[in-house]
């Protein structure tokens, strides 16, 4: 089924919302177009942004049969409806109750089209196949992927402000300790640590024989580990606790694992609070290479939050991805050295260990909090990359996935 | 069509008689049946363009098919289609309000999801101008754990507020949700009465464009629907566009100025309230009994509706003033008689006649039947004729009515109901507002500080 178009001419009536279009056909298909096979000309017409059918357009009779290598004139106008907007049409022949030439490759006619006050505006018209049309649809997502996460986290800054307000003093409400338990929370879990691994294993971090060793060097890489699994350990169910937002609401739903991964950076803020505390219990010096923190928190939140996005759209689908990232992220905790120190790992499958994210940032934390030393360069140019990679596709995976929600929740 | 039928040249007399609250709640919002104020209207651009609607619920087996479907580019097959909607298309224009009505399961909720951008259309597409503010479900959004003073906060910012502009409105919303301390409480301790009121009442005073409501008021006391009505009223003044949906007829007769009626996913009626709810009432609550009615021909009374299974037929409705004098304008007080003439067709062992009186937007006001009245009609025979006369005396305020008649079976279902099958005014030599004259009798004592002599 291909139509080859010639002679193109499309003319918008200037009073009335119609456009009136006129070509050749040429037949290049093996078979004859014989209307009483239900070969029609005709057209559909869908809305541009969303892809969405809108009308499908009456069927014009061909006049006579179309051989192979023969050619047929094509004359329809397209009556376009009275709602302003910008539409696409498709002018194409079809075969009744089989396909439209289009979708089995034909070269067809494309029309953009708005309509303004009543009246038709054309804004494109070309000769295009199914196939293009996907590719530039494809590259036009890419673009959207890449300007789309910006858009949301600048679009909505001030209400997602305030739901991390809300999400942190929500948390304990109506606890006695309220808001003193996002302290708390991280001390007593500290303190746990410490008896474990500082008392009872006796681990002692680079060389430095001291007791303090521990309890600083596990803080500062328990800083970014906080934000990071909170945030991605809440994502996967944060859609179906938020069901009413979805399905009631006029809500931009994509801001909510973005809430999380901020509430993870404020969880952070209160475990600096405690990290100061100790370091400054200790008698350890402050450095000045812990102004260098920005550049660790940028492509740490980047990760956390295209994670989310994804895990977030995922735990919609698959309800067990909530109980399966209890499992993985304690085994995360494990693998990257919090607790132990980096020398601990097996030498042979450092290679391995160190393409861990959380592993760069560990080390990165450590060494501007504690070993005044600049981050490792290459290493966190590895992370950056990552992140941003991360942070693009897992938006558009969840912008993707996002339209379904509503009919699953 | 009660009311919507001749207001054209009766149209200003109304609203010039009108006074002070009555003017401002009898507003000529209430006539927008009429064909002139359609015309006028027709100016205004569309707020909401519904074009070709539908939506298309794929049912699948497992959850995982969908995802998989989602992804691949071919889309392979792996559900069941229902449509919930089927080419779907209307417009509304700024300030007007729409009802939709329809029997559960019809499409309505989805039609309201679509329309507010929560779900997407499967085909077609809803183009809106302005800010929506959505009422889908009670309190939706709100966190139970935050006072309600907070939860306000909260939601104005969902609906796209500056804080700024939340605490002008702050006040207006607790005064008209009126729930007192309550909304320095958690959410959690509030009944179900006062979660609608504050939802309603934020929503309400976000001054958003479009207002849409899905069954929210049914939960309120009569007090504050009475007094959401009149909102409803104020708000349509600025220029909001509202869309409901509701199980209470009445109130989508009242509020509404023109109405949708959903039947499977399509529209089955657009227009009129007062025309689409007969057409409601008459699809969804007649019985389909079965009994040939291609034999008989149809009487020639000029109902707006009529629907039933004629099992028995109303012939003739007659109305005679003071003396017995037929009569279609009547005073004030005035003794009626209202004579409804019916042949049965088939055997009835406990048939009821009834009448009701509505005004032109369709209120009722007045309606009674032979069984209230306690008055047994016994069992009728196929071939019967039956007479039966209401009287009453006439206290009803000085305006339009139509009058609406009926038989029916015991249970209530219809042998023949018509709609506004006549139509009669009232006169009076004073004005009274509203639609009953209880003729009241104004007595005045005067108090002053200086001792009467």
């Amino acid at each position: 089924m291909i139509a080859r178009f010639t002679g193109v001419r499309v003319d918008a009536a200037p009073a009335g919302r119609r456009i009136d279009v006129a070509a050749i056909l040429r037949n290049e298909s093996g078979e004859s177009w014989k209307p009483e096979a239900g070969f029609y000309f005709s057209y559909q017409i869908f809305d541009p942004s969303s892809g969405t059918l809108l009308e499908d357009g009456r069927r014009t009779p061909l006049d006579c049969d179309v051989a192979p290598g023969g050619t047929a004139s094509l004359r329809l106008s397209v009556p376009l409806p009275a709602q302003p907007g910008a539409y696409r049409i498709y002018v194409s022949p079809l075969q009744e109750h089989k396909a439209w030439f289009y979708q089995s490759g034909s070269p067809f006619l494309l029309i953009d089209a708005r309509v303004e006050n009543g009246a038709v505006r054309l804004c494109r018209k070309k000769i295009a196949t199914l196939s293009r049309i996907r590719w530039e649809t494809f590259l036009r997502s890419l673009w959207r992927a890449v300007v789309y996460p910006l858009l949301t986290l600048g679009r909505h800054g001030s209400l997602i402000r305030s739901m991390v307000r809300r999400d942190i003093a929500g948390r304990y409400r109506g606890s006695y300790a309220g808001l003193f338990w996002t302290v708390i929370h991280p001390l007593l879990m500290m303190v746990t640590y410490y008896f474990v691994f500082g008392i009872v294993l006796r681990t002692r971090f680079a060389g430095d024989d001291r007791p303090s060793s521990f309890v600083v060097y596990f803080l500062a890489g328990m800083l970014p580990w906080l934000a990071f699994s909170e945030a991605v350990g809440r994502s996967p169910s944060v859609i179906l606790e938020h069901r009413t937002f979805v399905k009631k609401l006029v809500f931009p739903v994509e801001i909510l694992p973005v809430n999380l991964a901020m509430a993870g950076l404020v969880s952070e803020a209160f475990g600096a609070v405690i990290f100061a505390a100790g370091m400054w219990y200790f008698g350890r010096p402050f450095h000045w290479t812990m102004l260098y923190l920005p550049v660790l928190i940028v492509p740490q939140l980047l990760f956390t939050l295209g994670l989310c996005w994804f895990l977030a759209a995922l735990g919609v689908f698959f309800r067990d991805v909530a109980q399966i990232m209890g499992f993985l992220l304690t085994l995360w905790f494990f693998v990257t050295p919090i607790c132990y120190p980096e020398a601990s790992l097996p030498a042979r499958w450092m290679w391995l260990f160190a393409q861990n994210p959380l592993y760069i940032l560990v080390r990165s934390y450590r060494m501007i909090f504690l070993e005044a030393a600049a981050p490792n360069w290459r290493a966190l140019g590895k992370l950056a990359v990552l992140s941003l990679a991360v942070f693009f596709a897992g938006h558009a995976w969840f912008y993707k996935l996002r339209r379904s929600f509503a009919d699953l929740l | 069509m009660p009311g919507f039928t001749s207001c054209g040249g009766l149209l200003p007399t109304c609203c010039e008689k009108r006074a002070g609250e009555a003017a401002a709640r009898d507003s000529p919002q209430k006539h927008l049946g009429c064909v002139k104020m359609a015309a006028e209207r027709r100016n205004h651009p569309d707020v909401i363009a519904v074009h070709n609607v539908s939506k298309l619920y794929r049912l699948y087996d497992r959850p995982a098919d969908r995802i998989v479907e989602a992804l691949s580019w071919n889309r392979r097959r792996r559900h069941k289609d229902f449509w919930a909607l089927r080419d779907i298309s209307f417009a509304v224009e700024r300030g007007e309000t729409l009802g939709i009505v329809g029997p559960n399961g019809c499409g309505k909720s989805t039609l309201l999801q679509i329309i507010c951008g929560v779900l997407e259309p499967t085909a077609g597409r809803v183009v809106k101008q302005g800010r929506v503010a959505a009422l889908l479900e009670l309190g939706a959004g709100f966190n139970p754990e935050f006072t309600g003073r907070e939860n306000v906060y909260l939601n104005g910012e969902i609906l796209g507020l500056p804080r700024a502009e939340i605490e002008r409105v702050l006040p207006e919303i607790e005064r008209f949700a009126d729930i007192g301390e309550f909304i320095d409480r958690p959410v959690k301790t509030y009944s179900s009465g006062m979660y609608v009121r504050l939802a309603f009442s934020t929503a309400i005073n976000v001054s958003p464009d479009i207002l849409v409501v899905d069954e929210a008021l049914a939960v309120g006391d009569a007090v504050f629907a009475n007094r959401c009505v009149r909102k409803f009223e104020e708000i349509k003044k600025r220029g909001v566009t509202v869309v409901f949906v509701s199980h209470d007829l009445g109130l989508v007769k009242l509020i509404s100025d023109r109405a949708i009626f959903l039947l499977n996913g399509r529209i089955e009626a657009e227009g009129g309230p007062g025309h689409v709810i007969n057409r409601y009432i008459g699809v969804v609550l007649e019985r389909q009994k079965a009994f040939d009615l291609a034999e008989r021909p149809p009487s020639l009374l000029p109902a707006t509706h009529r629907h039933g299974d004629r099992m028995a037929e109303v012939i003739a409705v007659e109305l005679f003033g003071r003396e017995g004098r037929p009569a279609l304008v009547l005073e004030t007080g005035e003794p009626v008689t209202v004579r409804v003439t019916s042949r049965f067709y088939a055997d009835q062992p406990d048939p009821m006649v009834g009448i009701m009186i509505r005004t032109r937007i369709g209120m009722d006001v007045f309606g009674t039947n032979t069984k209230l009245e306690k008055l047994s009609l016994g069992p009728c025979r196929a071939g019967d004729t039956l007479e039966v006369d209401f009287h009453f005396n006439c206290w009803l305020a000085p305006q339009e009515y139509t009058l609406t008649v009926a038989t029916q079976h015991p249970d209530g279902s219809s042998h023949d109901w018509l709609d506004g099958v006549l139509a009669f005014s009232v006169v009076a030599e004073r004005y009274t507002a509203g639609v009953a004259n209880l003729h009241a009798r104004a007595v005045a004592r005067r108090f002053s500080e200086q001792p009467c002599r």
